[in-house]
Order: structure tokens, then sequence, then C-alpha cells
């Protein structure tokens, strides 16, 4: 996985920087949503499968190394949303109140 | 607050963004990684080198030939430990072994091939490189196959093999197991036998299955044999062994008895054409020499030395003209015979042999003999050959009137001494014919072995019986003396003795020896004459030994003519001597 890191640096970025965006664009002060609903748990669920498979080395030659790419890829996206909503949380956090 | 329900939306580019990165960076990673394998591969090349990493993804799989047992385990744990690599998977060949074991080191054009099989990559790289250094600017040209199963010290048996090849002209050189072979020209008769001996002390181990190694080419192409008449020696150029056995094996039977010494050589580059043949017909005519020697020159037959009587120029000509096979041509036969002649007289003839000059000369020397030898039968079987002696003719013909003495006897001429042999009518006609047959001798020429005995006693002859037989003796010729003397003739001897003989067998008989002339001069000379002429012959026959008691003589003068005193020939005939048994 060492290895992915240091073959895909741009892609991973570029997966990080749609997350920045993604979770910036989504922050908002409405109510979150419970966590258990809609598409994050698949996509949890899926990810987890994703993680034993290319744990165990299920998958063979090209593919195993492009489901590491996909885990990879998804693993920056995600955190990048969670780093996106936070810095819009905090830069709206401290502009002034409008008069 | 975070929204994750609505972070799916980012799915779609961070997909694409997979698929774009999947696109551009897998065969980029797979060529790393497989890199990474085969650096690990290089690490290890006596086990490794013939092992090939790729990679599918980030698992690797390694291809080639094993050598050993374990060899692709150890190599698939160490690419294993390289980073990145995720599966390593094997298969690989294991190197079987080859029955028979073969290996082979070919020149072909300009090329040196290497076929067969080689056991490691390590003896491999070895054998490639004595290759090259054996090479001499040919390519190398490497068609190896791995196999286990070479034959104990292989490398040191290719390093052999290759420096044996290199000394020959399109050298090669093979094994199968442990048989050796090797192929090729020499270029010099040292590299020949070099190569030879080489393959008579193989390196321990090796055996010799095959040697084609040919001769070098000589030009131009010589083969000679000589005679000393005690061995036969032959040296040269032979093209094969066979031909060499083949020729020494004719030379034995040939010269049977005698030492055949055999010095040829083999070499390439011989006249086209039955090769043995051509020699056997050169040794046949050596052997009819008494010495010489024969040499063929790119096909050219040349004979020199000395024949005999019978074997001279013109016959050994003659003979390798008719025997040598095309195209081998006849060059200079240069055989020196003697000159060679016989007179041989016994058993009421005379028989001569041998050479006389020409045909004129033939029939002088039979005329020469018919006189001499009281007319007894000429066989003349005499040849006709230029090269005589000078003065030949002459020289045998002073000798005939010795010669007529003889009871029986022979003459033999080798060139320029003449041997004689026979047996005379008494003992002192033995040593006179020595004595005369010295003074007859011609300048130039001379005696050599002469062996004159003296006949048995003959037998008695009855009284009746010998007036007859000196009758007899007397038609065939006449007693002459020199002119108005009574000094015998020489050529009057021989008729003489053999009167003699007759006169020893007549033991009973009363002779008288009767003088006649013609009647030229006055009577009572011509009486004295015959009276000193009968003397003389009676004094003669005294002096061989015969009792003369019973032997007189009288001179009757012109008194009792047998022909005309008128012609030369009655005149001729009235001059005689006559023996009359009373």
């Amino acid at each position: 996985m060492l290895y992915d890191l240091m073959s895909y640096p741009v892609w991973l970025a570029a997966a990080l920087a749609i997350g920045l965006v993604i979770g910036w664009q989504t922050y908002s002060d409405a109510p979150q949503r419970y966590w258990r609903d809609g598409w994050i748990l698949w996509g949890a669920v899926a990810f987890v499968i994703g993680v034993i498979v290319a744990a165990l080395k299920l998958l063979p030659g090209r593919y195993g190394l492009w489901l590491e790419v996909a885990l990879l890829i998804s693993a920056f996206y995600i955190v990048g949303c969670f780093v996106g909503g936070w810095l819009k949380n905090a830069m709206i956090a401290r502009e002034p109140v409008g008069r | 607050m975070h929204q994750p329900g609505k972070w799916w939306v980012g799915l779609l580019p961070i997909a694409a963004l997979w698929v774009l990165a999947n696109g551009v960076r897998t065969e980029s990673v797979e060529a790393d990684l497989a890199s990474r394998a085969q650096a690990v591969l290089t690490e290890a090349p006596e086990i490794a080198s013939e092992m090939k990493a790729t990679a599918l993804g980030r698992d690797v799989r390694l291809e080639g030939l094993e050598f050993a047992d374990g060899d692709g385990t150890r190599m698939g744990q160490a690419v294993d430990r390289a980073n990145g690599v995720r599966l390593v998977d094997w298969r690989l060949q294991r190197v079987l072994p080859a029955r028979p074991f073969e290996f082979a080191a070919t020149r072909v054009g300009d090329e040196l091939r290497l076929t067969g099989s080689v056991p490691t990559p390590a003896i491999r790289g070895k054998v490639r490189a004595m290759a090259k250094d054996n090479a001499a600017g040919k390519s190398v040209v490497d068609a190896l196959a791995y196999a286990t199963g070479a034959p104990n010290g292989f490398e040191s048996i290719v390093a052999y093999g290759l420096g044996e090849a290199a000394k020959l002209d399109g050298g090669s050189f093979g094994i199968v197991d442990t048989g050796y072979s090797i192929s090729g020209a020499a270029g010099s008769f040292e590299i020949y036998d070099a190569a030879i001996a080489a393959t008579r002390s193989l390196p321990a181990g090796l055996q010799l299955a095959r040697a084609e190694i040919l001769p070098p080419e000589i030009k131009p192409y010589r083969w000679d044999a000589s005679s000393d008449g005690k061995s036969v020696t032959l040296q040269g150029l032979a093209p094969s062994d066979a031909i060499r056995a083949e020729i020494a094996a004719t030379a034995t039977r040939l010269f049977a008895g005698r030492q055949v010494v055999n010095r040829m050589r083999l070499a390439r580059g011989g006249p086209t054409g039955d090769f043995v043949r051509a020699t056997t017909s050169a040794l046949t005519e050596l052997a009819k020499l008494a010495d010489g020697e024969t040499t063929m020159t790119d096909g050219e037959l040349s004979i020199r030395g000395h024949g005999s009587a019978s074997v001279t120029n013109d016959v050994v000509t003659a003979s390798v003209r008719a025997s040598l096979p095309e195209p081998f041509k006849v060059g200079v036969i240069d055989v020196i015979a003697p000159y060679a002649f016989k007179i041989a007289k016994g058993g009421g003839r005379v028989v001569l042999t041998g050479f006389a000059p020409n045909d004129a000369a033939r029939s002088d020397l039979a005329n020469a003999a018919k006189a001499a030898f009281l007319g007894e039968p000429i066989e003349n079987e005499l040849a006709s050959r230029s090269d005589a002696p000078a003065r030949f003719v002459d020289a045998l013909k002073a000798l005939f009137p010795s010669l007529a003495r003889l009871a029986s006897g022979s003459l033999t001429s080798d060139d320029t001494v003449f041997n004689v042999e026979g047996l005379a009518i008494y003992e002192k006609a033995a040593d006179q014919i020595k004595l005369e047959l010295g003074r007859a001798l011609v300048r130039g020429f001379k005696l050599g072995v002469v062996t004159i005995g003296v006949i048995p006693p003959p037998p008695v002859l009855e009284v009746n019986q010998c007036q007859p037989a000196l009758d007899g003796l007397l038609a065939k010729g006449r007693i002459l003396f020199e002119t108005g003397s009574a000094n015998l003739s020489k050529e009057s001897l021989a008729l003489l003795d053999h009167l003699i003989e007759v006169v020893r067998r007549c033991r009973e008989a009363s002779i008288e020896v009767a003088g006649h002339t013609d009647s030229q001069g006055t009577p009572e000379n011509n009486l004295d004459l015959s009276q000193r002429r009968a003397e003389a012959v009676t004094s003669y026959i005294g002096e061989s030994g015969v009792d003369t008691t019973r032997i007189s003589s009288a001179g009757y003068g012109e008194t009792k003519p047998v022909a005309s005193n008128d012609t030369p020939e009655g005149r001729a005939q009235n001059r005689r001597i006559e023996f009359v048994v009373k």
C-alpha cells in the first residue's frame, strides 16, 4: 500500500481536492441526516469489503492493483470531504456578523 | 454541519479519476515492478540468468529455466521481498539431462557455430569466450541449449577440442558423451603430424570416435622410389593412408627379399587418375633395374637407372607406356643397359645372343664366327642396338680364332669387359688360348674372368674311323701358313687343335702329315716348303703332348695336285696339308 501511495501521489491529491470541494459545498447549517441513511452506509460496507479483499490479496493481477487504487482514491475523497466541511465551518464562524 | 448524505455527488468525478489513473499509470507501475524483480534476479546470475520477470498489476511472474531443484523457490522468495511486489508466481522449466550429451563446434563459412548442449549459464559463458579466442576472425554463433549430463571435465574438453580444431583449416570438433570427433584440413606436415598425434593421446576420459584430418595440400605433387639393388626406399607423397599402405605392399611384393623403407607422407593435391596403378607401373619397372629411381611429379613419371641385357631403355619405355594409366604421362626414361653379347660354342653349334650395333654388324659377326669355328652351324640371335662401345665388332672378331680352339665354351661381354669360360682340347692349348685372348684384345676392352679348363680324355677311335674323322675336319677348313713360310697362321690353330683331338683318339693309327704346294715357284723350293710345312704341323702336334713316334711328316711339293694349277682356286686347293692314316 505504501508503494501505491508513492506511485499515485498526483491522483490521490486530486481525489483529496475533489473531496475538499464537495465537502465545502455541501457543508451547511441544515440538520445532519442520520448517517445510516442513504448511500454512505452501503459505501462504507463496500469499502470495508474492498479492504478485506485487498488485504487478503484475493483479486489477481491488475484487478488487485485497481482495487487498491480505488480504495485509496475513495479514502482520500472522504477525507477531503471532511476537511472541506471543516474548513468552511471554521472560516464562516470567524466572519463578523453583518450589520 | 457535514452533509455526508450529499457527498455522493463527488463519486462520479472520483470514478472518472480512478479510471483515468488506471489507464495512465498501470503499465508504468508494471514496468517498474518488473524492473525491480529483474534487478533481484540479476543479483544471483549463477542461478537466475535464464529467468525472466514480468509483472501484471503488482503481481510478478518468473519464467525460464531452473538448473537445480529449489532455485525457483529461492528466487521467488527473494523477488517477493522487493518493494511493491504483491504476489510472485514462478513457473520455471527444470533443465533435463541430455542422453547422449552432445556438443559441437563447427566452422562453416565465416562462422564458428556452437551446437548441442551446455550444462549451465556460467559454463556457457566460458565456452563462448573460449570459442571467441579460437575463432580467428570468424563470428561465433551460439546455438547451444541447456542440458545436464555433461561428461566430467566438460570445460577442459571443450578447451582442448577448440584448441585442436583451431589448428586446422575448417577445423571442427564435437563430443557425444565421451566420444571425441575432430575434422579439418592441416596446412602443413607439422600441423598434420601434431593433429594425428593428438588424436592418439586424448585427455583422460575421452575416446576417439572419429578423426577426419586431411593432410596438407602440396604442389608440385611428387612421389619417388629408389632402389640400390638391396633395398627400395619409397618417398614423397601419397594421397591417403590406404593408398600409402597399398603402394608399400606392392613394393614388398615386387622387391621380394629386399628391404622396403616406407618414407611416404600423406598430402592432398595429387594428380587425378589411379595413383595406385601408376605407382605400381613405376615400381614394376624399377624392380627390373639393377638400381635406379623413379619419380612421379604432378602425374609425369620418369625412370632412371641401370638395366640389364634384356632390360633396356626401349624395353622399359614400351612397358611403362603400356601400363601407365590415363591421365598419367611418361616423362624421362633413362635406363642404361650394359651392352651385352654372348657367343657360346657347344653341342655342335655356335649361338650368338645379345646385341650388335646394326644388321650389317650382325651379319659380319655371324660370318666371322662361321669362318673361325670351322663352319659349325651358327645360330644368330643377335638384336640390333646402336649404342655399342667403339670397335665392339672388331674386338669380338679378334677373339673368335682363340675361342674357336675351345672344345666348348662361351664369351660374354658386359660393355667393354669380356668374360670367357670353356674347355680346351689339351693342357697347353688352355694356356695358349688365355695368352692369345690377352694379345688379341682391342684397345679399350679388357678381359674379366677367364676360366679355361681341359676336356677329359676322349674315347679311343678305331683305326678305320680315323681317316674319315681327319678328312671331315680338313673339309671344314684348311691349315694355313704365312705366305712363302712354314709359320702356321693363327686362324689355323683351331683346326689344328681339333685335328690333334682326333690324333689323340687314334692311338693305334700311324699317321703321315703330308705337305703339298701348287706349281708356283721351282719344284725344289716347293718340295722343301711342303716338307717344312708338314714338319711344322707335326711339331705343333708334338707340342700338344701327343706321342709323335707314330706320326711322320712328308713333303710332296707340287707332285700331287688335286686341282688345276692354272687357276687361283685350283692352286689354293693344291696348297694343302693332308693327314693320311697308314
